[in-house]
């Protein structure tokens, strides 16, 4: 939700004109959690999530949400959050604890220094937004006296979603405990790798007329379809969509304070020129490392959420559409662009963080003749 | 007619001789032509044959490859046009693609759209001003203070 609304502030609308990303960033990094808080109230009610009928926000929400300072930044286009894949990646980073060990020294004493008046705006956002400090309106955290741990509830959302824990346990290096569903889309990693070693097929081959063309549409179809079906099983009825909203607003706000030199980066002097590092500075000024791979995952997170969506879309409703997975180029006369861009990242990043070739089938395909048995 | 009163000709030997007036004589002409086009057909053949031959084998020695490679590159060279030619209409097996109906298009455009994000990989020029709108509360605190 942040990074989307970030783009909308760049762009400006009829009574903002643009602006810079930079001053787009700093404009969201020293808001008022309440404005972001209700814009994101916004965007719920934007989504329908039960339909045209079933209103998401009441009258009196709506108007309240209308006197946000980010009220006129609506999208005009849907979906307004990221997909939970984006999420998932960019917690991977361990961003979220790291922040969190920050927003606790700085809180409880003057261990990292005193922070500037910036970086308190930071601070009271981050404690609004990521870890649940009171608002006027109670937000769509997904958070309640039923389930207290917003990173409980979000690792639940990721395990149902793609049969995926996070690469560590909790702040303290003790096993995460939470609620582990039993309808969880075990398949999803080995569907997900075998469309991405398909689809590196064919854009090895894009460019080829001369050779053998072992690009396949057919598979890539099937399992792009299959893969889109196991995803939207998740969803029926809206479920998990909250718990999706919410955790792109927390990973959101997390990868704001990384992907520049945020106040709170700058007071903590760890500026770099790009948010690994940042967050590596951050996560050694507070002891607890990032992630080694924390890279790879800042570099595919946004890739991936527009290739899990275009997955999810059904787009590709037979063999002869699924080129939109491999291929760069728009179609004369057409205006949706093809997302062999975003598919080529994700490949790359996803083989690094996991260390999987992908460019590589793990075992050969049998070719020779089974042995026959000769009796003695 | 006696022999006297024949035309004379010239025989294949350069020697003058008469010309062959009789469908006997004829034929013999046209076997002895037939058999002479054959035999330069078949020196020409030989020749090109040899000298074929001759520059394999320079090539070989030039590679230092024996026999067996030669014949099993002419071999293989002989197989693989073969194999390429019959295999012609399965050499992409994948179909063709086909463009979005406008509503698709239009919906995987309106995707793009909704999650298109600034690239702070590339800062902005510094030449580039704040043209206005939104300014942060540390703006404003810097102005009233």
């Amino acid at each position: 939700m942040i990074p989307l609304l970030l783009q909308r502030l760049v762009t400006g609308n009829a009574t903002h004109p643009s602006m810079t990303k930079e001053q787009a960033a700093r404009v969201l990094l020293t808001a008022d959690p309440f404005d972001l808080i209700l814009h994101m109230d916004q965007l719920w009610d934007l989504a329908q999530p039960w339909g045209p009928t079933i209103p998401a926000a009441g009258t009196a929400r709506r108007a309240l949400a209308q006197t946000g300072a980010f009220a006129s930044y609506v999208p005009a286009d849907l979906p307004a959050w990221d997909h939970l894949g984006y999420s998932y990646v960019l917690e991977n980073t361990r961003i979220v604890q790291i922040l969190r060990r920050v927003v606790h020294e700085y809180r409880s004493g003057e261990g990292l220094g005193f922070p500037s008046y910036e970086t308190q705006l930071w601070l009271n956002a981050t404690e609004a937004l990521l870890f649940g400090a009171a608002n006027p309106v109670a937000s769509w955290l997904s958070t309640s006296a039923v389930r207290t741990d917003a990173e409980a509830v979000r690792r639940n959302a990721y395990w149902r979603f793609f049969g995926l824990d996070l690469a560590f346990g909790t702040d303290d290096n003790q096993s995460p405990v939470y609620d582990k569903a039993k309808a969880v889309n075990t398949s999803f990693v080995r569907l997900f790798e075998e469309l991405l070693f398909e689809l590196w097929q064919a854009m090895t081959n894009v460019k080829n007329v001369a050779g053998v063309n072992t690009s396949d549409d057919d598979r890539i179809f099937r399992i792009a379809e299959e893969l889109g079906f196991v995803l939207r099983s998740r969803r029926l009825k809206s479920t998990l969509r909250r718990e999706e909203l919410a955790a792109a607003t927390v990973l959101g706000w997390a990868e704001l304070t990384v992907l520049v030199d945020s106040p709170v980066v700058s007071d903590l002097s760890a500026t770099a020129t790009n948010p690994a590092t940042r967050l590596q500075l951050l996560g050694e000024k507070v002891g607890l490392p990032a992630h080694s791979k924390n890279a790879a995952f800042f570099s595919m997170a946004a890739d991936l959420s527009v290739f899990l969506y275009t997955i999810e879309s059904m787009l590709i409703s037979s063999p002869e559409f699924s080129w939109i997975l491999y291929m760069d180029q728009v179609p004369p006369g057409k205006t949706g662009k093809p997302i062999g861009a975003e598919a080529r990242r994700v490949i790359t990043e996803w083989a690094a963080a996991t260390g999987k070739d992908l460019k590589a089938r793990a075992k050969p395909v049998e070719g020779a003749r089974p042995r026959l048995t000769v009796a003695a | 007619m006696n022999e006297k009163e024949r035309p004379m000709v010239r025989s294949r030997s350069g020697t003058s001789t008469t010309e062959p007036t009789t469908e006997s004589e004829i034929a013999e002409l046209y076997r002895l032509m037939v058999a002479r086009d054959q035999a330069m057909w078949d020196q020409l053949t030989n020749r090109d044959s040899l000298l074929q031959d001759r520059m394999l084998e320079l090539f070989s020695r030039l590679l230092d490859a024996n026999s067996i490679d030669r014949v099993l590159v002419t071999g293989f060279t002989e197989i693989s046009e073969q194999l390429k030619e019959q295999m012609q209409p399965l050499r992409d097996l994948s179909r063709p693609h086909a463009v979005l109906n406008p509503m698709d298009d239009a919906a995987l455009a309106s995707l793009r759209r909704a999650l298109s994000r600034p690239d702070f990989n590339r800062p902005t020029p510094a030449k580039m001003q704040n043209p206005g709108g939104l300014t942060s509360p540390a703006d404003r605190r810097s102005t009233t203070l």
